[in-house]
């Protein structure tokens, strides 16, 4: 790490890459946990658990969800396809989540 | 994003384990001490130190109690903005009183809750706090800060930064790093079951460093893991993913609806006045039942609902101190006659994990070496991160040095303030509780004060001594720190003697053990302290270890 960060002392975009891809792992991922903890608890209420069940359950696999994503925002090699997943699946996952819940109420 | 998963992994470790480290370690360090938080309680309340007591009588003790108490001046000043018209002079329709106690506990937390006329959001209820003796009722001054319940135990979760609950917030990304941190860990050491049983203290000092980082890491992998997981389980429905309350919040009323036709306990005041029965003879009544099941029969939450009011009803929970999950098994009666309304069922598969999880962090039970293993694996996870810190500087500070970088001095400062720091803090907030006259008034503030003022001083004082890290050298802090904290241990000792009269031999001989266990693990940090202190120094003394590096971290 030590030789890259001298080497890249100068120029600023790897600087402005790893601040994106820290940003998705910390932002982009808990966009997309809150779309997996909305959902699995929608889902799991209409399948007749008892809300707090579902609601406990939703935020176990929720926050299972996020630490597998933040490590894969670290580790994979393309930063937009990371944003690109994080962000359209939260938001698609949200989305879901509220129509089950008008679906049922 | 490096040429490989287990660089990246590498990197995700180094950096931010570096950065939230420093919350890791005061998440961890307060942790192991909230084991202990009523027995160190007990330690800066001298007036509470006698034994844990069952729940008193409601018609005797309970009922006056509750009957003096009103929200504090500040309580009613901070709603005033949140009503329309005037705050009234005297809060009287009641949404809740309830007591609280536990198997560790001599004195009950006592809570009310009232209705606001006019309030803004009719739902919003103004709260009142208070601590009695439950033996005769006595007020305890919410002034006598219970140092390891009130100040420890937030700290642990929240920093005790309380504005927009930023520290629940803090604390918890810092889990969620924890987490990656202990994943990435386990990815970079492919020979990880050796290191199980790996520790050289005689090589080279940064092999050593290494070693006992990666030994209190994957020794206690699973507790960590496991109490980083349960701690942002726990907050999850709360705090970092309420769906419940805000994007789901219409299933959750759907919910509340079907529930309270399902439980016969109403959710409003009927606006009917009515009496109260016997609820010493629901109380008899309810642990009747759980003996019947063959539960261990001791009270641990008592809930009046609807005070006054026709919908009135009595709730009773069972404190679960035969068992891990964290369990109430609540018992529900009318309050106007006492006729039965309702007894939990048992919890769903769901639920009992949850209870399981859940009360296997917040220990309930009742077994002192299961709680011993908690502080040690507490322990434990602060070692591997302040060797982690460490590692980090030893690395790096000679290259640094010649490079005529800062980096490694400044997260050396930072390393000493929060190692070393954290614990002269925390000594600093025990001094400070036998040094203040008992009836001062704001006493639990100045406390606090000493505890932020010791760690600032500790702040200072390792930047200021940080110089020989720049050329390679230790920071003189980290030993210099380690007599203060060795002197600060032992002198909170002695205040507890002359103060209290309750010295070892006394409350050794006496049985007292929440005293003499807070004494004795003083005394025992103080040698720990003291030994680390003089290695430290004889290090100093001799020429520096070569350097030996490991390839795995980049």
């Amino acid at each position: 790490m030590s030789g890259t960060t001298a080497a890249s002392a100068s120029s600023i975009a790897p600087r402005l890459r790893i601040a994106s891809r820290v940003c998705a792992a910390v932002l982009g991922g808990y966009a997309f946990a809150w779309g997996l903890v909305a959902l699995t608890t929608a889902l799991l209420f209409a399948a007749q658990l008892d809300f707090h069940d579902a609601e406990f359950s939703g935020a176990v696999i929720g926050l299972v969800g996020y630490l597998v994503v933040f490590l894969w925002a670290i580790a994979a090699r393309r930063l937009a396809v990371v944003w690109s997943v994080l962000l359209v699946g939260g938001a698609a996952m949200a989305v879901a989540a509220s129509l089950v819940q008008s679906m049922l109420v | 994003m490096l040429n490989s998963f287990r660089q990246s992994m590498a990197w995700l470790h180094t950096w931010f384990g570096m950065v939230l480290g420093f919350v890791l370690m005061a998440a961890f360090f307060f942790g192991a001490l909230s084991v202990f938080d009523r027995e160190i309680d007990r330690w800066s309340n001298p007036a509470t130190r006698f034994e844990p007591q069952p729940m008193p009588s409601y018609d005797k003790v309970l009922r006056p109690a509750f009957e003096r108490m009103q929200p504090t001046k500040d309580a009613v000043d901070a709603m005033r903005p949140r009503v329309n018209g005037d705050m009234p002079q005297r809060l009287d329709t009641v949404v809740s009183w309830s007591a609280y106690t536990t198997h560790r506990d001599p004195v009950l937390a006592l809570y009310a809750g009232y209705e606001v006329p006019n309030a803004k959001d009719p739902e919003e209820a103004i709260w009142a706090y208070g601590t009695i003796d439950p033996r005769d009722g006595r007020v305890l001054s919410n002034d006598q800060l219970k140092i390891g319940s009130e100040f420890f135990y937030p700290m642990h979760y929240s920093l005790t930064l309380d504005w927009k609950n930023l520290g629940f917030w803090i604390v918890g990304f810092s889990a969620l790093v924890m987490l990656a941190a202990l994943v990435s860990g386990v990815v970079m050491h492919r020979k990880i079951f050796r290191e199980f049983f790996t520790f050289r203290p005689d090589k080279a000092r940064l092999r050593s460093v290494l070693d006992l980082h990666n030994l209190t890491g994957v020794v206690a992998l699973p507790f960590h893991f496991f109490f980083a997981f349960t701690g942002l389980v726990i907050f999850a429905g709360t705090y970092y993913f309420p769906v419940g309350h805000t994007q789901l919040h219409d299933l959750h009323e759907l919910h509340a609806q079907i529930e309270a036709n399902e439980t016969g306990l109403p959710h409003e005041r009927a606006g009917v006045p009515a009496g109260l029965a016997s609820v010493d003879d629901m109380v008899a009544e309810a642990q009747r039942r759980w003996q019947a099941k063959d539960k261990a029969g001791d009270v641990g939450f008592l809930v009046l609902q609807h005070v006054g009011d026709a919908n009135g009803y009595v709730s009773v929970y069972r404190a679960g101190t035969d068992r891990i999950a964290l369990v109430g098994d609540g018992i529900h009666f009318k309050a106007s006659t006492g006729e039965l309304i309702r007894e939990d069922p048992p919890a769903s598969a769901v639920g009992r994990v949850s209870e399981f999880l859940t009360g296997l962090h917040l220990q309930h039970f009742r077994h002192w070496l299961l709680r011993w293993l908690y502080v040690l694996g507490g322990l434990a996870g602060a070692v591997c991160i302040a060797t982690g810190f460490v590692f980090f500087v030893e690395k790096r500070k000679r290259q640094h040095a010649q490079q005529g970088s800062q980096g490694a001095r400044i997260v050396d400062a930072l390393a000493v303030t929060t190692v070393t720091g954290m614990v002269l803090a925390a000594l600093g907030i025990l001094v400070a509780n036998r040094l203040l006259p008992e009836t001062l008034p704001g006493r639990g503030d100045f406390e606090r004060y000493a505890f932020w003022g010791t760690w600032a001083l500790a702040f200072v004082h390792a930047g200021l001594r940080s110089a020989p890290v720049a050329q390679g050298r230790a920071n003189p802090a980290w030993r210099e720190q380690c007599w203060a904290i060795a002197m600060l241990a032992v002198g909170a000792v002695a205040l507890n003697w002359i103060t209290t009269g309750d010295h070892l031999l006394k409350t050794l001989s006496a049985g007292y053990w929440p005293v003499a266990g807070v004494d004795l693990f003083l005394l025992f940090g103080a040698t720990v302290a003291a030994m680390t202190a003089r290695k430290l120094t004889k290090n100093a003394a001799i020429a520096q270890p070569r350097i030996d590096t490991e390839p795995a971290h980049v």
